[in-house]
């Protein structure tokens, strides 16, 4: 089968089935603090404690120089805790879901998918307070604002292809989720989150450059707290690493996904 | 024109699977050759070279016994996973019925999972819309739709989700051993839904254990043992064909029962079936008379046997369950032929077996057991167990 058939083929599938993926992402969203008598404000207080920490290390401990740290900070763990959350789970997300996939048929894409925007949408909602702290710190947004919805969309496609080949490699090797959280760990002090891009001596610089987040994130940096276009170069880098991880995910998602119900 | 093609379909299943490797094995497997040797392996066919058709607006029975591989061919039916051989062609938007309550949440309320199981069979919000008040009468959950489900009692739950399940409007539905929900009323409800399913003209693929609902829904069939087709065509030949050979099944393990301890005090032998004149016949007509002749011989007084006589059909039920005295039949006579005569045999077309066995005393116990299979044939197949002859007759008002 040509390849624009197959994509219109996959495409019109996942249009058939958007009503679960939405009924899924909502009950994902809300069911997350059901029962919490806080609800939502957890997703609020956990950044809101991590910057605590972090201010008070490397901004008073530490004396890293950047004015506004706590708002600094904040513009990338946002973010970060997105992609980190979204990883976390998606690697599960084949294997938390064996009820469904063993006895209902559906594009089996959209579990990875609904975890990735679920967690879109917690960052979204987050977004306002990012806004009071902004107030607070009166920093003005500027024009380059707009260019938030493209960084946006290249973490969420960075994202969604490294859930679609972790939750395929989970199914078969439950070590993935294991292995995840120290990765993780090392890859969020790896990222210029909690230190500025320029900071990082000239000679470990190319290990910045392999790390897709690094430009993403020093994106979201430049709009959001210095008000200045992002860099072009960073993020057409981290653009073409997010489609090549979103397609190497695909295909190896789509070649494996038949034996989920039977490896699971 | 064929809705679903079956076509010379292999399952291979490893035997292994489900126990994931753990990353570790899988290295060291390819690092140190040879070491694969050591991980015990093997396959097994789950099923075996099968092929059928199912017609558009057909109803179709898949049975067999456990692990024949059933669950294994609704599973490829509905598209969750791949043949290892062969091919299957399905035309339609197929539903299952073989998850009830997928993707409920304990937390939200029967409304709100209502629509999010709605939407993971294939129905979007505005269906749901049109048909939620039928749902709900259907579940009879009442005001209890707007509490969270986990506070449902497993009735009210496998209720609303059999609801939400029997109001998805697919061409192609497949209906898997779930009509065992709820009291009888709602059981009832379930397979007049069907019965309307049936009438509109959708095809049913369904899967049971009960020989009688599927004799009743379906009107072919297929017959899955160990993963081969043993037979497919209409349904009450090959329910013939599957009864026999799970009676022959169930005469072996009745010699092993408890109750059948056989200790030559007595014993019932050469049961056969005649005619009037006491000629041997091996086929039975539909409201003729029947005779079964008999012979005994007994060691103690035949007043302290009773002889208990039962025709079971070929799917399990007994139709006729009786018990006597044997002295009341032969006196003090300890030995020779005994009668037992039906006068109208009101047995519908189908193989029967008759158990006979003999107690001691008010006991529970049989001394001997025999099993005489017969068919009986009929001008046509009717419904039911037996024609019972109702009359009806206008009552005046007082």
């Amino acid at each position: 089968m040509l390849l624009t058939t197959r994509i219109r083929t996959k495409a019109r599938e996942l249009y058939r089935y958007r009503e679960m993926f939405f009924g899924l992402v909502n009950r994902e969203v809300r069911a997350r603090y059901k029962g919490s008598a806080l609800g939502f404000l957890w997703s609020l207080l956990n950044p809101l404690m991590m910057l605590t920490v972090y201010s008070l290390i490397f901004s008073v401990y530490l004396r890293v120089n950047i004015s506004n740290y706590p708002l600094f900070v904040f513009c990338g763990l946002l973010p970060w805790t997105w992609f980190g959350t979204s990883l976390t789970n998606g690697a599960a997300a084949i294997v938390a879901n064996s009820g469904l996939i063993k006895k209902i048929y559906f594009p089996l894409e959209i579990l990875p998918l609904v975890n990735v925007t679920t967690n879109l949408v917690n960052f979204v909602l987050t977004l306002p307070v990012l806004a009071l702290f902004m107030a607070w710190f009166h920093v003005v947004p500027t024009w380059s604002l707009l260019m938030l919805p493209v960084v946006i969309g290249i973490q969420f496609v960075l994202t969604l292809g490294l859930a679609l080949i972790l939750s395929t490699a989970n199914a078969f090797f439950r070590d993935v989720e294991q292995l995840l959280g120290p990765v993780l760990l090392a890859w969020f002090y790896l990222t210029p989150v909690v230190y500025e891009a320029s900071s990082i001596p000239e000679r470990f610089r190319p290990l910045l450059l392999a790390n897709p987040m690094g430009p993403i994130i020093t994106a979201y940096q430049d709009i959001l707290f210095h008000g200045r276009l992002p860099d072009a170069r960073g993020l057409v880098t981290g653009a073409a690493t997010a489609t090549v991880l979103f397609l190497v995910g695909q295909m190896l998602f789509q070649s494996r996904k038949f034996s989920f119900a039977e490896a699971i | 024109m064929a809705c679903i093609e079956v076509r010379n379909v292999w399952k291979q299943f490893d035997l292994h699977a489900g126990r994931s490797r753990s990353l570790k094995e899988a290295l060291i497997e390819t690092v140190v050759p040879g070491r694969r040797q050591n991980r015990p392996s093997g396959h097994f066919w789950a099923l075996q070279d099968v092929s059928f058709d199912i017609e558009k607006g057909e109803t179709f029975a898949i049975i067999g016994s456990n692990g024949s591989g059933k669950s294994t061919l609704l599973k490829m039916l509905t598209g969750i996973s791949k043949p290892t051989r062969g091919a299957i062609g399905v035309r339609g938007r197929v539903s299952a019925l073989l998850e009830l309550g997928a993707g409920f949440h304990p937390d939200f309320t029967g409304r709100e999972n209502t629509y999010l199981n709605g939407a993971i069979l294939g129905l979007s919000r505005r269906e749901i819309d049109r048909q939620f008040d039928q749902i709900l009468a259907f579940s009879e959950l009442d005001r209890f739709i707007d509490n969270p489900v986990k506070t449902y009692s497993s009735g009210m739950y496998m209720r609303l989700a059999f609801s939400i399940a029997i109001h998805v409007d697919p061409d192609i539905l497949v209906v898997d051993e779930v009509l065992a929900v709820g009291d009888g009323a709602f059981q009832q409800k379930c397979y007049d839904q069907i019965q309307r399913f049936k009438h509109a003209g959708k095809t049913i693929v369904f899967v049971s254990h009960s020989l009688p609902t599927v004799q009743d829904l379906c009107q072919r069939a297929a017959w899955l043992d160990k993963g081969v087709l043993r037979a497919v065509g209409p349904t009450p030949q090959v329910i013939d064909f599957y009864a026999e050979q799970i009676n022959q099944t169930i005469e072996q393990q009745k010699q092993h029962l408890e109750r059948f301890l056989p200790d030559g005090r007595a014993s019932v032998q050469d049961i056969q079936a005649t005619d009037f004149g006491g000629k041997f016949v091996s086929t039975l007509r539909h409201r003729e008379p029947a005779h079964f002749r008999f012979t005994f011989e007994s060691q103690i007084s035949p007043d302290e046997i009773d002889i208990v006589t039962r025709l079971v059909r070929a799917d399990g039920i007994c139709c006729y369950d009786s018990r006597i005295p044997l002295g009341s039949i032969v006196g003090e006579r300890r030995s020779g032929r005994i009668m037992m005569q039906i006068p109208e045999l009101r047995l519908h077309e189908g193989s029967y077996v008759l158990n006979v066995c003999l107690a001691v005393g008010s006991q529970d116990r049989w001394i001997d057991e025999k099993f005489y299979n017969f068919t009986v044939e009929a001008a046509e197949r009717g419904p039911g167990v037996a024609p019972l002859e109702a009359t009806w007759l206008p009552l005046m008002e007082e």
